[in-house]
């Protein structure tokens, strides 16, 4: 390592803040090298004094001041269990269930009659029920270009595209 | 730490006492991390106040597995942070106010060497970022690991090393240029 590149990681090495090996290789270089190691000094000596000066400045809360801010923090909306923590700070969370609820909905929207198919499935055997809900129907429907296209997605969520 | 584990439920089941016992370790140091890192009484006040605000009203948010004293001086750095950001982009970081801290168990002569140090520190730290001036606080003044330093901020180890050799350099630069200034009748 040559001086340029431990004048570049001096800084570092003043606390320890270097891997081993990079510190032992320094370390060694400023046994051999007097320039470097007067850097090192000033480093050391100009770092550890404007640390002790920070050190030395402190404050203490006044008691009333301390009182003055709980009461300021306990006016504030009281924090409340993760439980109800509105979806709005979960975007997305609140985007799936959106999509989830849009699509659903655009099922009955788009194809009413599925309600009723449902019933009337239902009221002619417990088979057809079943039946029923192998399925899950999106229809699109694009009134510009008259195309109609219907996802069908099986239990097994095979997707099967028809265009018409 | 269990014992504050119980003490953040208990705040959370709406005992105010025990948010004031879950602090109480703390409130010093909160004050005073805000302190060494804006350097000037007032506004360390204003930070502190804001971070114990804050504290209590994502309380819900604290996990219970992890150290408190991590997140509430986590709290504490991001107060700090978005107060020196504010502040340098006004352009008011450099052309600070001059402060005294009145006192009245402080004589004049105590005062005075509290001022003289303060603008000592003052001129060493006014050339770093908001960023640098925080990583080296928390690592050389406060002592924290370059592990938690990077928790604080939310930055990796390795940005923190890049701010804080950037903020060492400076530092270096500045005392030296103070010392030379003065001569050598004002040894720092």
């Amino acid at each position: 390592m040559n001086c340029k590149k431990i004048k570049k990681w001096l800084p570092l090495y003043m606390e320890n803040d270097l891997p081993t090996k990079k510190a032992s290789r320094i370390k060694s270089h400023l046994t051999e090298c007097p320039l470097c190691q007067q850097e090192y000094q000033k480093y050391k000596n100009s770092l550890s004094k404007t640390n002790k000066w920070i050190q030395s400045e402190t404050l203490e809360w006044e008691e009333q001041e301390w009182r003055d801010t709980l009461e300021r923090a306990f006016s504030h909306k009281k924090p409340k269990d993760k439980i109800f923590i509105p979806l709005s700070f979960k975007p997305a969370w609140t985007f799936a269930l959106m999509l989830v609820m849009a699509a659903v909905l655009s099922i009955f929207v788009v194809n009413p009659s599925i309600m009723k198919k449902e019933r009337s499935a239902a009221a002619a055997s417990d088979i057809n029920l079943v039946d029923t809900q192998q399925q899950v129907e999106f229809t699109l429907v694009s009134l510009e270009k008259n195309i109609k296209i219907k996802w069908i997605f099986n239990k097994d969520f095979n997707l099967k595209e028809e265009i018409k | 730490m269990r014992d504050e584990a119980k003490l953040v439920e208990k705040v959370l089941d709406g005992d105010e006492s025990a948010f004031e016992a879950l602090l109480h370790p703390y409130r010093k140091g909160i004050l005073n991390m805000a302190y060494q890192i804006c350097l000037n009484p007032e506004d360390a006040r204003d930070i502190s106040q804001e971070a114990v605000v804050k504290a209590y009203q994502y309380l819900n948010k604290f996990k219970k597995t992890k150290r408190f004293k991590n997140w509430i001086y986590t709290i504490t750095v991001n107060a700090a942070y978005d107060f020196l950001h504010k502040k340098s982009s006004q352009q008011n970081l450099i052309k600070e106010k001059e402060h005294i801290d009145i006192d009245k168990k402080h004589s004049p002569e105590k005062l005075y060497q509290n001022k003289e140090i303060r603008d000592k520190i003052k001129s060493c730290l006014q050339s770093l970022t908001p960023k640098e001036r925080i990583v080296y606080v928390l690592r050389d003044v406060r002592e924290f690991s370059i592990k938690e330093t990077s928790q604080f901020l939310k930055i990796s180890s390795q940005s923190v090393r890049t701010h804080l050799s950037r903020a060492r350099k400076k530092i270096r630069f500045q005392y030296e240029k103070l010392n030379h200034k003065k001569g050598d009748a004002y040894e720092l």
